[in-house]
């Protein structure tokens, strides 16, 4: 992925985020890979039985991205692509329509961290070939459509958004 | 149509009954233009993926710089 596709123009087939963050890359880095339990929405965004405690990257490539529950179990969520730190990390989600581990539905989420030269972070995030959910958008739809938790979160974002 | 079955070593027929499918998952729209029928992506499906996952990143963004900034400034004190 080069620097230009990152700010290149829409596609459809991916989400860009940026984040302006008072902290050091070395700080973003650490706090987004080891710590991610602190501030990943655990309560809503998890996909196991159990409640979720700990969101968990572990430190290599190939490494396994996982939540921790309450009751020890622990649900597979992707793996690490590439692990450049403190400046690049891709992750893969493999997570499905219906909110399950599935191995060969492989979306990529890079993230880069980049100095802004006042002692604070420019983090970058890209979740990229969404076309890969394929048929089963269609079933995603069905999801977000719901007035279920996820309707209801649909709503709550969008008043965010229009706020 | 034609177009499409005319580019694939599959019959005719066979073309039809996969556009049927792809239209059913609404993965392709069709319209009639005269006597053909004119295929293209069904973008809708996508939007509403990249609607939530926008809303999604968004808020575990926000949540991820708080616990930075806090991180930082926890090691700043002596």
């Amino acid at each position: 992925m080069t620097k230009q596709t990152m700010s290149g123009g829409t596609d459809a087939n991916c989400v860009r985020k940026v984040v302006n963050v008072q902290a050091p890359p070395a700080v973003a880095w650490r706090v987004f890979t080891e710590k991610m339990g602190t501030w990943w929405p655990l309560a809503t965004y998890k996909i196991g039985k159990a409640n979720a405690v700990d969101a968990v990257i572990e430190p290599r490539v190939g490494g396994r991205w996982y939540e921790r529950g309450d009751d020890g179990s622990t649900c597979n969520w992707g793996s690490v692509l590439s692990w450049e730190p403190t400046s690049r990390l891709v992750l893969s989600w493999d997570i499905s329509a219906d909110w399950q581990y599935d191995p060969t539905l492989k979306t990529e989420i890079e993230v880069r961290f980049i100095a802004d030269g006042k002692g604070g972070t420019r983090v970058e995030l890209e979740h990229r070939h969404l076309d890969r959910y394929g048929a089963r958008r269609d079933e995603m739809r069905t999801i977000f459509d719901s007035t279920g938790d996820w309707g209801r979160l649909l709503e709550s974002f969008a008043r965010t958004a229009a706020a | 149509m034609g177009e499409i079955a005319k580019g694939m070593h599959v019959s005719r027929p066979a073309v039809s009954q996969h556009l049927k499918i792809l239209k059913a998952a609404r993965l392709v729209t069709d319209r009639a233009e005269g006597t053909r029928r004119l295929y293209a992506i069904d973008r809708r499906g996508i939007a509403a993926l990249r609607t939530w996952l926008e809303g999604f990143w968004g808020e575990a963004l926000t949540a991820f710089k708080d616990a930075a900034e806090r991180e930082t400034a926890k090691e700043r004190k002596p």
